[in-house]
């Protein structure tokens, strides 16, 4: 027990124990002398940096810093009086200055500055960026060609640097030599007026690059005419008529680019809209649409949003249905219309919108009731629970003629 | 029988009598510990993982934008800034660490491979370097038309930097260096391509004058008080601010005959790097009401600020760059003191540590205001020596025996003879109690520690500012933690009691001849 607390007491003791500041040591700072008086390779070169001293087991180190990082060495050799550092690789491959101190116990005894020069004769590469990659054609669009050339080392040349650009466009290839600034080199290639891929390759010290595209995009379209053409200019709601454009092109006579889009807008003797959408392909561009069903003029126009339009045509639409029967049976209550014939007295295509309103005899509005045709044909039944018996007027609209009835309707037959 | 039961008696009481033994002991330990760390910002403990755009935020500056390629938008140039500074970080981080973490967010596939070499050689030596950037300023040469590459310089980047070998610190140097870089855009980065060293150029740019004498000869008249309302101790700018209460105090203040206060701005409380407007506002009203009731302040900045570390020096800078900025121009300012007691910090965080940060944040401070004078607020007088050359005035605290104080005035008056010395923390609790086994002064000792304290100022010229205005009711804990024996004598440092009734200790305190 006894033992224990001694030991508990100790440990108590021992936390409370205080760190003691330490006491820095005086110590004789030995000469030091830098040997190696050059200051300065070229990268890839080693680099030794060696000292005279007169304390050779002393504990030196030597710090380099350059732009990437540092790092701190220990002496290669210290056997006799002179101490050497070997600069790492991945330092003296970094073009630029590194600076060294020579350390000792954490004290700087002497430091400098080494630079290190590019080294293009041993090798050179080239990166070159390019874009944007695509332009438009005219006078206004460029693509930038820039050049980053280095050396062996990944060590962006000096400025200065010559850099040989070459760019090609159909027949033509020109070159030009301009030279490095800010670790670049640059060439804006302008647009063509002819729409096609322009090609860059650059050289530097007669490494070349790869080469790199820009395509020129054609311009903005510039007015344009466009034509209808239909089997046959019947309103019979059934046949497609189709309005198609000449080839469309920019102000330099480029065909637009596929896919242009251009919308034809329709106007009616109503003054109602309809439009319709197609896209170029080789310039020309294609949209389709129904018939109308009843008599109508057409004037259309065809626009490229923002950019073109076309000149105004007209297409005029002849009734196809001349007249249609309307029969009435079981107490006027059940209505039978058509057939309809066509102009050719053919019956005429399913979906024809019929209308017909019911008025009371003071003309007042009752109710409507729409349907369509089918098979040529089609009815209406005004069931007792839909319509009281007594006199109304009803009137019957379709393919743009209106038909009026004054009928008795009564009966409670049921369909 | 009885004998059986009494052995086991002995053996249960012995037994529970060591285990009670032991968890006192721990638990002892663990108070000191808790106490060693008091101050400390605990969350430096969890690294935590925090948002990029909040953890290196030296000053950058753009000076020159116009360049042959494209027209540089802001937006692009803010991203291409904030990933500059990201590959800026990351690079210190992995030099800190030996570890490759993050680099290939910000270098290209060939830059990265330098930084891997680099690392690689530190990992084989064991060392490892603590490094940050200071200031900035950038100049853009080249953005390509399709804004995808920019060339820029960055001239006079001030680096601060840390040479480690294993545990030990052997160099720490700051230098002043110029790059020009290229930078990528891929995959949504900007990366460093290239980073090449270039000569810096000479700085021209003559540094002004600092102006701060006016201020000075004030701060040698110093009579004061550090303050803190009464139910909002350690809180000042905290949710109870109140200017009419804090008018109030300052009246009083002013009655005594005391023309400054020293208050505390807390690094968190008021935002870290990103300071809060509300809080800047709260300070600007306090000022006014000094100016109104004639009294200067002293503004001690980094309270509860504890951890140094080089990493986050960046984000420090910004805290204090605004709020030096916003109230430079006040005239109630009289100085900085830009950290309360930081020897207290030597032991935990390294007195190295704590003594570069102090360094260059006076040296931050000066560059942004050169007219006021700069102090910190050492815990004891010996501490008074450390950085005496580069403070404007030396603020020491003392909470030690009054027949001590003149031999360590003129222990430190012979060290740093050339420098205004402040008493700026001194005084006595009057809390005599079962805390302290009755061992304390009661409010009659504190009045004959003043009665002795005061005159022993004024015949020495000493500018001194007293602890403090009233008792408080309460004490955070992370001031003196939250043991009754350690805090209670916290309570009780007022000349007013809680109430706000005069204590003894007030009448001494007064000092109504000599206005400056």
């Amino acid at each position: 027990m006894r033992i224990k607390i001694i030991i508990l007491l100790s440990l108590i003791l021992l936390s409370c124990s205080d760190k003691k500041v330490e006491q820095t040591k005086q110590t004789l700072t030995p000469n030091t002398e830098l040997v190696s008086k050059l200051n300065n390779s070229v990268a890839g070169d080693a680099i030794t940096i060696s000292f005279k001293t007169n304390a050779h087991t002393e504990n030196y180190k030597l710090q380099v810093k350059n732009a990437y990082g540092n790092v701190l060495l220990e002496p290669e050799h210290k056997d006799s009086e002179l101490i050497g550092f070997n600069i790492p690789k991945n330092f003296t491959r970094i073009a630029g200055p590194f600076r060294w101190r020579l350390l000792l116990n954490g004290k700087t005894l002497l430091n400098g500055t080494h630079t290190i020069a590019t080294n293009a004769p041993k090798a050179t590469y080239v990166e070159s960026y390019f874009g944007p990659r695509s332009v438009t054609a005219g006078y206004n669009d460029f693509s930038m060609l820039t050049i980053a050339p280095t050396d062996a080392y990944d060590n962006p040349l000096d400025n200065g640097t010559e850099v040989t650009v070459k760019y090609q466009f159909l027949e033509n290839i020109s070159d030009l030599k301009i030279t490095t600034e800010n670790f670049i080199a640059w060439y804006n290639v302008a647009a063509t007026l002819k729409s096609g891929r322009i090609l860059v390759t650059s050289e530097c010290n007669g490494t070349t690059s790869k080469e790199l595209a820009t395509i020129v995009y054609p311009s903005n379209a510039v007015n344009f005419s466009i034509s209808s053409e239909s089997a046959h200019n019947y309103a019979d709601g059934n046949q497609i008529i189709t309005f198609t454009s000449d080839i469309i092109k920019d102000e330099f006579g480029n065909i637009v680019t596929n896919g242009t889009l251009v919308t034809f807008v329709i106007k009616n003797e109503k003054d109602a809209y309809l439009y319709t959408i197609g896209t170029t392909l080789n310039g020309i561009a294609e949209a389709k649409t129904l018939h109308p069903d009843k008599a109508s003029n057409w004037e259309i126009q065809a626009f490229i949003t923002g950019a073109a339009e076309s000149n105004t045509i007209v297409f005029n639409f002849k009734s196809a249905i001349k007249d249609y029967p309307v029969h009435f049976s079981k107490g006027n209550r059940n209505i039978d219309i058509g057939p309809f014939e066509s102009f050719m007295k053919q019956l005429i295509p399913d979906g024809l919108l019929l209308q017909l309103d019911i008025y009371d005899t003071d003309g007042k509005f009752i109710e409507s009731k729409i349907t369509t045709t089918k098979d040529g044909v089609c009815n209406i039944y005004l069931g007792a629970y839909f319509l009281a018996d007594g006199d109304y007027i009803l009137k019957i609209k379709a393919a743009g003629i209106t038909k009026e009835f004054t009928k008795n309707i009564h009966g409670s037959t049921v369909k | 029988m009885a004998v059986q039961l009494n052995k086991t008696l002995y053996r249960t009481v012995l037994i529970i009598t060591f285990l009670a033994i032991n968890a006192l002991i721990l638990y002892g330990i663990g108070a000191a510990w808790t106490f060693m760390n008091t101050g400390a910002d605990k969350t430096s403990m969890l690294h935590l993982e925090v948002p990029m755009d909040d953890v290196y935020k030296p000053n950058l500056e753009w000076s020159n934008l116009d360049n042959p390629g494209r027209e540089m938008t802001e937006q692009a140039l803010s991203e291409i800034t904030n990933d500059y500074m990201n590959a800026w970080h990351v690079r210190n981080i992995a030099f800190k660490k030996n570890d490759r973490y993050g680099i290939e967010d910000f270098y290209t596939d060939s830059a990265r491979v330098r930084l891997y070499d680099n690392i690689d050689l530190n990992i084989k030596n064991n060392n490892w370097y603590k490094r940050t950037t200071l200031n900035h300023n950038s100049s853009l040469d080249f953005y390509t038309a399709d804004g995808t590459m920019v060339v820029f310089k960055d001239y006079n980047v001030e680096e601060y930097q840390e040479t480690y070998e294993g545990e030990t610190l052997l160099l720490a140097e700051k230098d002043t260096t110029s790059y020009q870089v290229m930078m990528l855009l891929e995959d949504g980065f900007w990366r460093i391509r290239h980073l090449n060293e270039i000569p810096t150029p000479k700085d021209t740019a003559k540094t002004e004058q600092r102006n701060i004498l006016d201020k000075l000869k004030k701060v040698e008249q110093i009579k004061g008080i550090n303050y803190y309302p009464k139910d909002s101790p350690w809180d000042t700018f905290g949710k109870k601010f109140n200017d009419s209460i804090i008018n109030q105090d300052f009246k009083i203040i002013k009655d005594m005959g005391l023309n400054t206060i020293r208050v505390f701005i807390q690094y968190e409380d008021f935002g870290k790097n990103r300071v809060d407007d509300k809080k800047l506002k709260l300070l600007k009203t306090l000022l006014d009401t000094a100016e109104a009731n004639k009294l200067d302040v002293l503004i001690t900045l980094f309270d509860f600020y504890g951890d140094y570390d080089v990493s986050n020096w960046t984000l420090t800078h910004r805290h204090a760059e605004t709020i030096v900025n916003a109230t430079k121009d006040h005239p109630a300012l009289l100085a900085w003191d830009i950290k309360n007691e930081p020897d207290l910090d030597f032991d935990s965080r390294d007195r190295q540590r704590v003594l570069s940060w102090l360094d260059q944040m006076i040296e931050n401070i000066k560059k942004w205001d050169n007219s006021t004078p700069i102090t910190i607020g050492w815990s004891t007088p010996e501490a008074g020596i450390e950085l005496a050359d580069k403070v404007d005035f030396v603020s020491y605290h003392y909470y030690r025996d009054v027949q001590d104080f003149k031999d360590a005035y003129d222990t430190l008056n012979a060290a740093v003879p050339n420098k205004l010395k402040v008493l700026q923390e001194y005084g006595m609790s009057s809390y005599k109690g079962i805390w302290n086994f009755y061992r304390g002064a009661n409010e009659e000792g504190q009045r004959d520690y003043y009665k002795e304290m005061q005159p022993l100022l004024k015949n020495n010229n000493i500018p001194y500012l007293f602890w403090t205005l009233y008792d408080f009711e309460k004490v955070p804990s992370a001031v003196a933690g939250s043991l009754p024996w350690k805090t209670k004598k916290q309570h009780f440092f007022g000349c007013l009691d809680s109430i706000g009734n005069k204590k003894p200790a007030y009448y001494e305190l007064i000092d109504l001849n000599g206005d400056h």
